[in-house]
């Protein structure tokens, strides 16, 4: 098959005709796809870093949320127990200090007053009886 | 830039800028977006013309290049943008219209051959215009018509007039016969 010459491949050339722009082209500084198909069909660009940097925090914030859940709303917090457990009688003078005990805020509710200045047995329940299981054949 | 200036630089070059991004991309909506982001591009950032570099008219179909180049990365993430793997295949000159033939071959070549045929043959620009627009050597332009000239000539062959049959095939009213 012999190849085109000069002046063959450009006469083929201009055979091919654009159209011009529609005259109802006109500029406007306002985008020009409408909210509603863009929030449909648009397309948003994340650098990498801010993608992953986004992943973890929402990962991290869901660990967190899990974990807050399932120690549940009423769990003695080791804070409280703590300030429970040390009666003015038992504790020596110097060490009963006026410093209020860190009150856990975001639990605080109606139901629970304040700690008080002295141990009220009122609510206590023992713990129950420890029962140890032994596994295994003793010899 | 004032508002008047814009308006006429708009009605001077849009059909131009139309017609390369038209050609590029053998999409009408294509081609209007396109129009539309190198004409905000000037009225935003006029600064960025500067007369003493070339004409307002190779300068707008730069950006248009540059917009065009964006689209078909986003569209073609993993092709290469060169052209060194291309191989011409020969239109089949059985199927119909020629200009439609002719627009094929030339849409089918690699995004740097295809610019600078465009800009070259359609939109008569000079090698230096061009090389300012793509952001090339006059060298490496050349050498790109070049090629893909002569990837044309291999995928037209078939309609020129040596290869058409006389009183089966005419291209003398632009379709096949």
């Amino acid at each position: 098959m012999e190849p085109l010459n000069d002046n063959e491949l450009n006469q083929l050339l201009r055979r091919w005709e654009a159209p011009d722009a529609p005259q109802s082209l006109r500029i406007s500084s306002v985008p020009r796809v409408s909210l509603w198909r863009w929030l449909w069909t648009g397309r948003i660009h994340v650098p990498v870093p801010v993608g992953v940097a986004a992943f973890v925090f929402i990962a991290a914030f869901w660990v967190i949320s899990v974990k807050t859940k399932s120690a549940g709303p009423g769990a003695p917090s080791p804070v409280g127990n703590a300030v429970h457990s040390v009666t003015p009688s038992e504790a020596p003078p110097q060490q009963v200090t006026p410093k209020p005990a860190p009150v856990n805020r975001e639990r605080a509710s109606p139901e629970t007053p304040p700690h008080p200045e002295s141990a009220a047995l009122a609510g206590f329940r023992p713990v129950s009886p420890f029962e140890p299981k032994v596994v295994g054949v003793v010899k | 830039m004032t508002e008047a200036e814009f308006q006429k630089a708009f009605e001077q070059y849009k059909n131009s800028v139309y017609r390369f991004a038209w050609r590029m991309t053998g999409s009408s909506s294509a081609a209007e977006d396109t129009v539309q982001d190198v004409f905000l591009t000037l009225l935003r950032l006029p600064q960025r013309f500067d007369p003493m570099r070339g004409s307002l008219r190779s300068f707008l179909l730069g950006i248009a290049r540059n917009l065009v180049l964006k689209r078909w990365r986003d569209e073609h993430h993993w092709e290469e943008l060169g052209d060194e793997l291309f191989v011409p295949q020969p239109v089949d000159a059985a199927t119909g219209d020629l200009a439609r033939l002719v627009g094929e071959a030339v849409q089918s070549l690699p995004p740097l051959q295809r610019e600078v045929v465009i800009l070259a043959e359609y939109e008569e620009l000079s090698l230096e215009e061009i090389a300012r627009a793509v952001e090339s050597e006059v060298g490496t332009v050349k050498s790109r018509l070049h090629r893909a000239r002569e990837n044309l000539r291999r995928m037209l062959a078939p309609l020129g007039p040596a290869n058409t049959p006389k009183g089966l095939r005419s291209i003398s009213n632009g379709t096949i016969k």
